[in-house]
């Protein structure tokens, strides 16, 4: 796995999974659709070799209007995916605004992706932010990693161990940071960090 | 045959509870950072295999124990109930 730091991408050969074929013909009805996103959290790591599964998937996309979302629903009802929280396109649509509403393909609710409005400013500097990751004919866009590892040690607690010793969001981020600490942009993390307040979890991170 | 405890009479170490847990977070740090050594010593191909087995085999046994418990009307209710759960986060 190369990691192009100039140009935001990453080049990876990885063998395709069960997950990532999930990912990846969901991603193509957003891209034919021309929805623009960003993958976030959990998937991030593991898509960038942490070894673990995860249930669902964390995409973020900028507010759409209700023709649009009635496009991309259909669209991937048309392409053996099903709305979980419900099979009405307007309910989904006012649903959408409250809370992620979830997608499976259908009859299998595992993996689900989270389908979520972007509605804050970190999540804007993801999607703004995003970089490429590239592997076989596939292209995703996911989180920049200094945000990515700043987010998830933002999330676990007040930064005692007994927090942080079997929380997963603190390993993805030691995941992330340990395979491409000489590439990551100190300064940014930096700022990310300080940001997110989560300069106690940093100080166990790079232990 | 189990013999019945009185809870009362187990005296319980918090403290080596404590230090356990602080053993297991230092052996999965370990891992980890064993982990992305690993990946960076061997192709992509190679790394890859290996996760790749690992989330396999979760989503066979999820198909599998979904499609046991669809086959009943109460595991389709139940089926339901998950589903519900997951969507509104509860």
């Amino acid at each position: 796995m190369e990691y192009d730091v100039q140009k935001g991408e990453i080049y990876s050969n990885k063998i395709v999974n069960e997950l990532d074929n999930f990912v990846i013909d969901f991603i193509k009805i957003l891209d034919k659709n021309e929805i623009k996103y960003v993958i976030v959290s959990g998937y991030v790591s593991i898509v960038l070799g942490r070894t673990r599964a995860s249930e669902d998937v964390d995409l973020l996309i900028p507010k759409i209007n209700f023709d649009e979302f009635c496009k991309i629903f259909n669209s991937l009802k048309d392409n053996n995916f099903e709305c979980l929280n419900t099979y009405i396109i307007k309910e989904a649509f006012e649903e959408w605004h409250d809370y992620a509403i979830r997608f499976s393909r259908i009859g299998r609710p595992t993996p689900n992706m989270e389908f979520k409005m972007i509605t804050n400013k970190i999540q804007e500097e993801a999607f703004e932010k995003k970089i490429k990751l590239f592997f076989g004919d596939n292209l995703l866009y996911i989180s920049p990693l200094e945000l990515q590892i700043a987010y998830k040690l933002s999330i676990i607690g007040k930064g005692d161990f007994e927090e942080i010793s079997s929380d997963k969001d603190f390993e993805d981020a030691k995941h992330i940071y340990e395979y491409f600490k000489d590439k990551l942009n100190k300064e940014r993390l930096s700022y990310y960090i300080h940001l997110l307040k989560a300069e106690e979890m940093w100080k166990w991170l790079k232990m | 045959m189990v013999k019945n405890v009185n809870p009362k009479e187990i005296k319980v170490d918090f403290g080596e509870i404590k230090n356990d847990k602080m053993r297991n977070f230092r052996d999965r740090i370990w891992f980890i950072k064993y982990w992305a050594e690993f990946m960076k010593k061997n192709s992509d191909e190679v790394w890859s295999q290996g996760q790749k087995d690992l989330i396999d085999s979760q989503f066979k046994k999820a198909d599998e124990f979904f499609e046991e418990m669809s086959k009943s009307e109460e595991g389709r209710e139940k089926l339901d109930i998950i589903k519900y759960r997951k969507i509104k986060n509860i």
